[in-house]
């Protein structure tokens, strides 16, 4: 996918919205004009969502600088999303879990919805079918989930992407994962590639992390190098699972959500608040000042005290409308 | 018991047979089975499959049922039809039945059982996408080729970014959600998918001979399509004549797929043809809580399509002491080898039995062939297509 195509699907989104939202919004688009879509979660103090605010509530600065939100929603979202399965070894333990508990997300899986299922672990394999059929994401959760093998995280979030990308709309790559990336293949993306990916096409990404079993899995030490930003293996270390920072940076540089969760934790419970936020998400557009191919940073505040909001760091101002 | 797969297409099978009008005037022509019978015998020395095919039974010692009602069997024949077949090879990551272990025996062992009028095509699946080939042939020499031509694949691909192949379905390919309206008699029991949109598939591949080559919608690296595979198989063997079969050697880990275990299982059915696995039999019990635990055993689902479709599944590796250590190439190589052999020979020791159809409303109904004498099994499809 051309780095051109993003910002024509956030345009077609919006444009989608546009013709939904009908007589309650009048977003206008002028030939030329490019929209940025920014979709954005609002927590209170105590963490729970804010779903009902109002264009006015918020602001969205654009490297720095105010710009006028041209485009508000605050409807219920539909949710496009690839949920990528940690098998690795590490995760065998789990596996009952992990697939009991993705059905809670399946579950919450609506009427034009769009939710396809991916593992990765020997593989990274996703599967072709995209649907808000229940049944065949069931099918698929019950007869292509297999565990074992490395944890090719970076790969399989890259893969997740690929899967997703001519969607439109906001598309979600949610990560159930335990452990930091341990890809042994020859040229292993990194990091920063998911990230830059993430930000040129505009995907969302969340994480879970899962608390590792002690004495679990291949005993990879939380390192990083600083030259080729891939895991040390260390044979030994203790590792306690969880998310790495490197996911973590991801996960907050595209406006997404993670959760830690203890090896006691109901995952179901996780993965039906994600769905629950994708829903209550607020979708925003701005036009942007400049279209000059460079990455912009933004912020999107709250004017309402007390309240957090959580949405992307950067896009790419594209030349192409 | 019957496992979950068996179950499900038995039920399906069962709710299509309903409504059906009976008709005591049989007018078609009659239908046919082909049977193996096998007497359970261990693995030994000099026998790498845990059973043996009898070949002395005769037209009394079967009996038909279709749709639970007993039909007299209409004709026996025991000088088995040449057989096509296409033979499946798993090239995931997981496999672990190298594709280099894999040509030495075809050569030595399964194409030498070959008999006259026998066919042969290739497919591959798993890693870097899905490739059936519909060139059949049973010249010894073009077997070779064709074998290293399929199961070869492309260069393993672990750049970044993800790869994408971009061969594709050809015009005419069948695999791929948007292409196929499913196996005859699925019904409703699964409703339509998403189809891909065609940027998954990249370019149409021009060459006519691939049925199917591409990525099959699916993405990343490894992704084991093997049920996809079967139902690409199952449609290139649709225009052959004779027995039908499809070899497939697969871990069992099947991933990325279009199509469910069930549509396969019945698209075989539906199609006469049956599928022989020869299997990894990996086997794990893990542990998920201080009380409960999972049994990892990919073997079942092949098990279930294997005794659905007539065929039969085949262990390479597994707890069987005689059985060839993973990491003696030369020992599995031989005893894959026997295993193809065996298994060709399987196919040409059939009671081919005809019998006529309780309707012939298009649908499919349920089969169950058994064999009147105590100790032996008949392998059979257990369903037909009532055309």
């Amino acid at each position: 996918m051309s780095i051109r195509v993003a910002p024509l699907a956030c345009a077609l989104a919006l444009a989608s919205y546009a013709l939904r939202l009908g007589a309650y919004q009048q977003p206008t688009f002028r030939s030329g004009v490019r929209t940025v879509a920014i979709y954005a979660t609002v927590n209170d103090q105590e963490g729970r969502l804010v779903p009902d605010l109002q264009r006015n509530a918020f602001r969205i600065l654009d490297n720095g600088r105010p710009t006028a939100i041209t485009v508000f929603s605050n409807d219920v979202q539909r949710i496009t999303v690839a949920m990528m399965l940690d098998m690795s070894n590490s995760m065998i333990p789990k596996v009952l879990r992990v697939r009991d508990s993705t059905e809670r997300f399946i579950d919450a899986i609506a009427p034009g919805d769009c939710a396809c299922i991916g593992t990765f672990g020997w593989e990274v394999a996703i599967s072709p079918v995209l649907t808000d059929d229940k049944r065949l994401l069931w099918r698929v959760l019950h007869e292509e989930l297999w565990p074992g093998g490395p944890t090719p995280l970076w790969r399989a979030l890259l893969a997740a992407m690929t899967s997703l990308e001519t969607e439109t709309g906001r598309r979600v790559v949610l990560v159930l994962t335990d452990g930091n990336d341990a890809d042994y293949t020859y040229s292993r993306p990194t990091a920063r590639d998911v990230t830059r990916r993430a930000v040129r096409d505009a995907f969302m990404v969340y994480a879970i992390g899962m608390e590792r079993a002690p004495g679990a899995g291949d005993g990879v030490a939380r390192m990083t190098s600083n030259v080729t930003n891939t895991v040390i293996l260390a044979p030994g270390s203790v590792y306690s699972g969880g998310l790495s920072d490197e996911i973590i940076d991801v996960v907050e540089e595209t406006g997404g959500g993670h959760f830690e969760l203890k090896s006691d934790a109901d995952l179901g419970d996780t993965f039906a608040q994600v769905a629950e936020e994708l829903r209550h998400q607020y979708l925003l557009g701005f036009s942007p000042a400049a279209l000059d191919g460079k990455v912009h940073k933004l912020e999107v505040q709250v004017t309402l005290p007390g309240c957090r909001v959580r949405a992307r760091k950067s896009y790419v101002a594209g030349r192409e409308g | 018991m019957m496992p979950r797969q068996l179950l499900v297409v038995v039920a399906l099978l069962a709710t299509q047979a309903g409504g059906v009008v009976r008709s005591s005037q049989p007018r078609h022509p009659p239908m046919t089975v082909d049977a193996v019978v096998e007497r359970p015998e261990p693995i030994g020395p000099q026998h790498v499959v845990p059973w043996r095919v009898v070949r002395d039974l005769t037209r009394q010692d079967f009996e038909i049922l279709s749709d639970a009602e007993s039909r007299p069997i209409e004709s026996f024949a025991t000088d088995a039809a040449p057989v096509s077949m296409v033979v499946l090879v798993d090239v995931s990551a997981s496999a672990e039945i190298a594709i280099d272990w894999l040509l030495e025996p075809l050569q030595k062992t399964l194409i030498p059982a070959l008999k006259p009028g026998d066919r042969v095509s290739f497919g591959r699946f798993g890693g870097v996408g899905l490739r059936v080939d519909r060139r059949f042939t049973g010249v010894p020499r073009d077997l070779m080729k064709a074998a290293r031509d399929a199961l070869t694949p492309p260069r393993r691909q672990n750049a970044f970014p993800p790869p994408v192949q971009v061969d594709s379905p050809t015009a005419s390919g069948i695999v791929g959600a948007g292409a196929n309206a499913g196996p005859p008699g699925a019904g409703d029991a699964i409703s339509p998918v998403t189809p891909p949109s065609p940027e998954r598939f990249g370019p149409v591949k021009p060459d006519p001979a691939i049925l199917v080559e591409g990525m099959n919608g699916a993405f990343g690296l490894g992704a084991s399509p093997a049920w996809d595979a079967v139902d690409a198989a199952v449609t290139a063997l649709e225009s052959e004549p004779g027995r039908r079969a499809i070899i497939m050697v697969t871990d069992g880990r099947s991933t990325g797929n279009v199509h469910s275990l069930d549509e396969t299982i019945l698209h075989a059915v539906a199609a006469d043809v049956c599928v022989y696995v020869v299997g990894e039999a990996q086997e794990q019990m893990i542990r998920q809580s201080e009380t409960g635990a999972a049994r990892v055993r990919p073997a079942a689902f092949l098990e279930s399509m294997a005794e659905m479709t007539g065929g039969a599944y085949a262990a390479v590796f597994g707890p069987e002491p005689l059985r060839p250590a993973r990491s003696d190439a030369g020992a599995v190589k031989r005893w894959v080898g026997r295993v193809l052999a065996r298994l060709v020979d399987d196919l040409h020791s059939t009671y081919t039995l005809g019998f006529f159809a309780t309707a012939h409303d298009g649908q499919v109904h349920r089969l169950e062939v058994r064999v009147r004498k105590p100790g032996l099994t008949v392998r059979a499809r257990h369903g037909y297509l009532a055309r």
